[in-house]
């Protein structure tokens, strides 16, 4: 959290994707690996405000060590895309984008096949055990996201789409 | 006595009010006793703040219940605000619950409204939000300076070679604390070493949820890093972590028969040290599980060949 900045913490009205007929939400949470510290609080804050647990596995992103390079923690949380893969694969329909453009996963319709989890880019939507349905990020229905709340170092920012753009691609050296 | 009893500032009370927490009492008396020796070693109207209670750790509470975190911890920072102290945190932790409590409750005047009104139904002064929340670093490097910090290292450390750990809470306003940390470090003349586990968190706030990971995938890294490059001591700010670090020491010895040797040492022990107080002084020996006895010794050997 850039504690100094005044920041948005909720989900304001969907922004329209230029060139498209698609709207994405206006805010979306980034991960920034120079500052992660692995501490893990971001997925325990996601369990507990989910699940009521501190157990880490019930969180809906993930962090871990990158196999590349040690102390250095990578992360996997969902962007809520414009083109979602998660949706377009799911053969019963269950994923769907709410007014506020969060990518949902209904759970009366999911048969957890976990095609969305083959789908997706970095693997979001996990299966829930108890359940068996996938399940994946809310965005904590529109509200302060718990995982941004938690961290502490600063590595998850909360930030306008093209904000988030531009920090995604300075990390990535300009590309 | 509740916190309605809460008394006024008296003659005895200091500028700087020393918020504990709950581990620097209960594992860390040398850091404790250094902390104060430091502070009045440079001049600082320093001593502890009066009736506090659980810090509050927000990343548990927040969680649960933000309103329910920040009206607790409330209560610490309307009891120093009553005291009219500046409140001092040495643990990372409680430094964050108190730091981000206030800058909340200064962003959002409802949450001070609700906060207000429970305080009330306590028996409390209600906050008016003018308190001051410090991390005791930030004390050292504004208040006093390097440069009088420097000017009172009588005893450089030369030649004691230490890795540090700064805490994912001292993170908070990015770089700021630990470059402070660092500076002060560098101050005592100690060498510091690079590891890539330096930024990793201690495993504390992963404890909750899984112990293996948090005690072998974070601090062992960590320690079997200090371990492997045999240096003398391993630095830290926060007492939070330090109950890792005396956590990780057990089980290791326990549960894989590997017995650590690198002494977990406070900033202001290193301080105190180069200040010219003797080991002695802050109870350096004692209630440890690894102990410093290596590491006196080498003071002490370099200080004769120094002499």
């Amino acid at each position: 959290m850039t504690s100094e900045a005044k920041i948005q913490k909720n989900l304001g009205k969907p922004i329209p994707v230029p060139g498209t007929e698609e709207k994405v939400s206006d805010l979306v949470i980034v991960h920034d690996p120079n500052k992660c510290t692995g501490c893990g609080q971001c997925m325990i804050g996601c369990a507990y405000k989910h699940y009521k647990t501190f157990d880490r596995k019930f969180g809906l992103l993930y962090v871990n060590e990158s196999p590349d390079r040690k102390g250095f923690y990578v992360n996997a949380n969902c962007q809520h895309c414009v083109y979602p893969m998660c949706l377009a694969s799911c053969p019963k329909e269950a994923i769907f984008k709410d007014e506020q453009s969060i990518v949902r996963i209904s759970p009366m319709l999911c048969v957890g096949c976990g095609t969305c989890n083959q789908a997706c880019p970095i693997a979001i939507p996990r299966l829930d055990e108890e359940r068996k349905i996938y399940v994946k990020c809310d965005f904590c229905d529109g509200e302060y996201p718990m995982c941004f709340q938690m961290c502490s170092p600063g590595a998850l920012q909360l930030l306008p789409r093209k904000e988030a753009f531009e920090l995604v691609k300075k990390l990535r050296g300009g590309k | 006595m509740t916190t309605a009893q809460t008394k006024n500032k008296t003659d005895d009370q200091t500028k700087y009010g020393y918020f504990l927490g709950c581990v620097m009492p209960a594992k860390m008396p040398w850091a404790e006793k250094a902390t104060m020796l430091v502070s009045k070693h440079l001049g600082l109207d320093f001593g502890y703040m009066k009736e506090t209670l659980c810090c509050v750790r927000p990343g548990v509470w927040k969680a649960v219940n933000p309103d329910w975190w920040l009206s607790i911890t409330a209560q610490n920072l309307a009891n120093a605000e009553k005291q009219g102290i500046v409140m001092v945190d040495t643990c990372n932790g409680c430094y964050v619950s108190h730091y981000e409590a206030i800058q909340e409750l200064h962003e959002e005047p409802e949450k001070m409204k609700m906060v207000n009104e429970h305080l009330v139904k306590a028996g409390m002064d209600p906050l008016k939000g003018t308190v001051r929340v410090r991390h005791y670093l930030e004390l050292l490097y504004e208040d006093v300076g390097m440069k009088k910090i420097k000017a009172n290292v009588v005893n450089p450390l030369t030649g004691i070679k230490i890795m540090r750990h700064v805490g994912c809470h001292a993170r908070k306003r990015g770089d700021i604390l630990p470059n402070y940390f660092d500076e002060i470090l560098k101050a005592t003349g100690v060498e510091i070493i690079d590891t890539p586990y330096d930024k990793t968190c201690c495993g504390l706030l992963l404890y909750f949820s899984d112990s293996n990971q948090s005690i072998l995938d974070r601090i062992g890294k960590k320690m079997l890093t200090a371990k492997e490059l045999n240096v003398d001591a391993y630095a830290i700010i926060c007492s939070g972590c330090y109950d890792q670090f005396d956590r990780a020491v057990k089980v290791y010895k326990d549960e894989k028969g590997i017995a650590f040797d690198t002494p977990i040492v406070h900033f202001s022990e290193l301080l105190a040290l180069a200040f010219g107080y003797k080991p002695e002084d802050f109870g350096m020996m004692y209630c440890r599980p690894i102990p410093t006895t290596k590491l006196i010794d080498k003071l002490k050997t370099l200080k004769e060949g120094k002499q």
